[in-house]
């Protein structure tokens, strides 16, 4: 019975944004520097975009993201951007060969993302839940 | 090693990248990206945006590009950015597309100030990036030869943000300077005495006192957009006005776009078109575009198929990733305003125009 509702899922295209939007699946990271406890997904969408240079509580803003081929940069995209990786890729070399931006740096793991986080003033960025976290703070994502 | 070997590896490279973060250095502060492609065209007996006039036989031609962009970031408001070009479209051809800093003040004022990205509908800043686009060149009624297109201008823009609430924003840009723009016009042919042997020019006229604008308006419909923009200058003969209204869907699966513009000076051009692509799988596209353009001409009969193009294309992609894209397309052009033979007059003298020209175009495009 399962199946086949997933299979009229499916065929309805809905799949990818409801596996999406499931909570829990990635943790928002923040340098521990940071007095913020918390970001609405509009401000982490911004941030993630460039479209917004500075923290809510002010100071540069330093957002990192992981690599378009990895599982969780499509479920933060689907969360945060209520678009799909590829959207934001399309997004971005608009806005880079335009001349109007360049996205953040995308790095390839969690491990990655947890170091640059943990060593760089005002960095964001995010990691699979699960993700043994130190040195950062997490911040929660409010709708 | 020749321009086509050069751009095969760069393009097999690029396969491995589907990010648009290109390449890093120094700690982000400059950025590096890429873009280009390789593309051979059969077109009949005619000679399509005068493609031979370039160096490219008549009835067939070859295109090769690679573009680098650099972004230069002195701090976080003030970006250097620039684009060098390497094309080989009948003859090896190298420059600058633009190169502009800017100071960012707000979110919703930057200024920007140098050569700088013609802001005109949807595509007219991305021309280089094939991979943003279903099919290898841009619709040509409106991105061609065709008076309204033009790369980019010298002077000093402003653009922003003006507006973000639930689901609906507001960018704008406005500019002014100068700027070059690119015709060709094979109907001014009927309007002096037909010389055999005759090869027509790609002109550039020159716009001065440009100042031009747009505004794109997003909406609550994710990937739904729609932008209104145009620019005013002044030619040699004639005062420009050039005005166009795009509307894009772009989705996972589907990318629609419709574009129409109208350009006055002495002649008047008006024309646009509609472009519908799906993804079959994540690597399949399949895709369609109807095009049409006409233009009046002072002394010139309006019955003249010089005045006029209409074309129909079908495309089927193949995606190895985001970054990286086969593409073939077979396409029918009727009307000769884009299409005509290399030697006109010799054609309209002997009554041997034809009206139909096919195209089939086969290219790979990749970007980093």
């Amino acid at each position: 019975m399962r199946r086949r509702h997933l299979l009229a899922l499916l065929l309805l295209g809905l799949t990818p944004r409801v596996v999406a939007q499931e909570p829990g699946e990635f943790v928002l990271i923040a340098n521990s520097g940071r007095p913020e406890v918390a970001l609405s997904r509009d401000e982490a969408s911004r941030i993630f975009l460039r479209k917004e240079l500075s923290w809510p509580q002010g100071g540069e803003v330093r957002p990192v993201d992981q690599s378009a081929d990895l599982p969780v940069r499509e479920r933060f995209s689907e969360a945060v951007h209520g678009r799909s990786a590829q959207v934001i890729l399309r997004y971005w070399l608009q806005q880079v060969f335009a001349g109007r931006g360049t996205p953040p740096p995308a790095l390839q793991s969690d491990a990655e993302v947890l170091e640059y986080v943990a060593r760089t003033p005002g960095a964001l960025g995010y990691v699979s839940s699960g993700t043994r976290l130190a040195g950062v703070k997490t911040l929660k994502l409010r709708d | 090693m020749s321009h086509t070997l050069f751009l095969a590896a760069v393009a097999i490279l690029c396969s491995f990248a589907s990010e648009a973060g290109g390449a890093e250095i120094a700690d982000g502060r400059l950025v590096i990206n890429g873009a280009g492609g390789a593309a051979y065209a059969i077109t009949g007996h005619n000679d399509l945006q005068g493609s031979s006039l370039e160096g490219n036989p008549a009835d067939n031609f070859r295109n090769v590009e690679f573009n680098l962009t650099l972004a230069a970031k002195i701090s976080p408001r003030i970006t250097i950015a620039t684009q060098l070009f390497f094309d080989e479209i009948g003859a090896p051809e190298a420059g600058v597309d633009w190169t502009f800093v800017e100071l960012r003040l707000a979110n919703w004022l930057k200024v920007r100030a140098g050569k700088v990205k013609l802001p005109l509908g949807i595509s007219n800043e991305f021309e280089a990036v094939g991979t943003l686009r279903p099919f290898y060149s841009l619709p040509d009624t409106v991105y061609g030869p065709t008076t309204i297109s033009t790369e980019s201008y010298y002077g000093a823009g402003l653009t922003g943000e003006l507006f973000a609430g639930p689901g609906w924003t507001l960018d704008y840009d406005l500019y002014g300077g100068q700027t070059t723009v690119t015709t060709l016009e094979p109907y001014f042919r009927l309007t002096v005495p037909l010389v055999p042997g005759t090869v027509i020019a790609l002109d550039k006229d020159n716009v001065r006192g440009l100042f031009g604008g747009r505004l794109i308006v997003g909406t609550p419909i994710d990937g739904l957009s729609l932008r209104v923009s145009g620019y005013r200058g002044a030619l040699d003969d004639a005062t420009m006005v050039a005005a166009m209204l795009s509307v894009e869907y772009a989705g996972d699966r589907w990318l629609v776009r419709a574009e129409v513009f109208r350009a006055a000076e002495a002649t008047m051009n008006h024309g646009g078109y509609l472009e519908v692509a799906r993804y079959l799988t994540s690597q399949i596209q399949v895709a369609a575009q109807v095009q049409g353009m006409r233009s009046h001409a002072p002394g010139v009969p309006d019955g003249s198929s010089l005045l006029w193009h209409a074309s129909a294309s079908l495309g089927l992609n193949y995606w190895f990733s985001p970054g990286m894209v086969v593409k073939a397309a077979v396409s029918e052009l009727q009307g000769n305003r884009l299409a005509f033979p290399r030697l006109l007059d010799d054609a309209l003298l002997s009554g041997s125009l034809s009206k139909s020209t096919p195209l089939f175009t086969l290219g790979t495009q990749f970007s980093f």
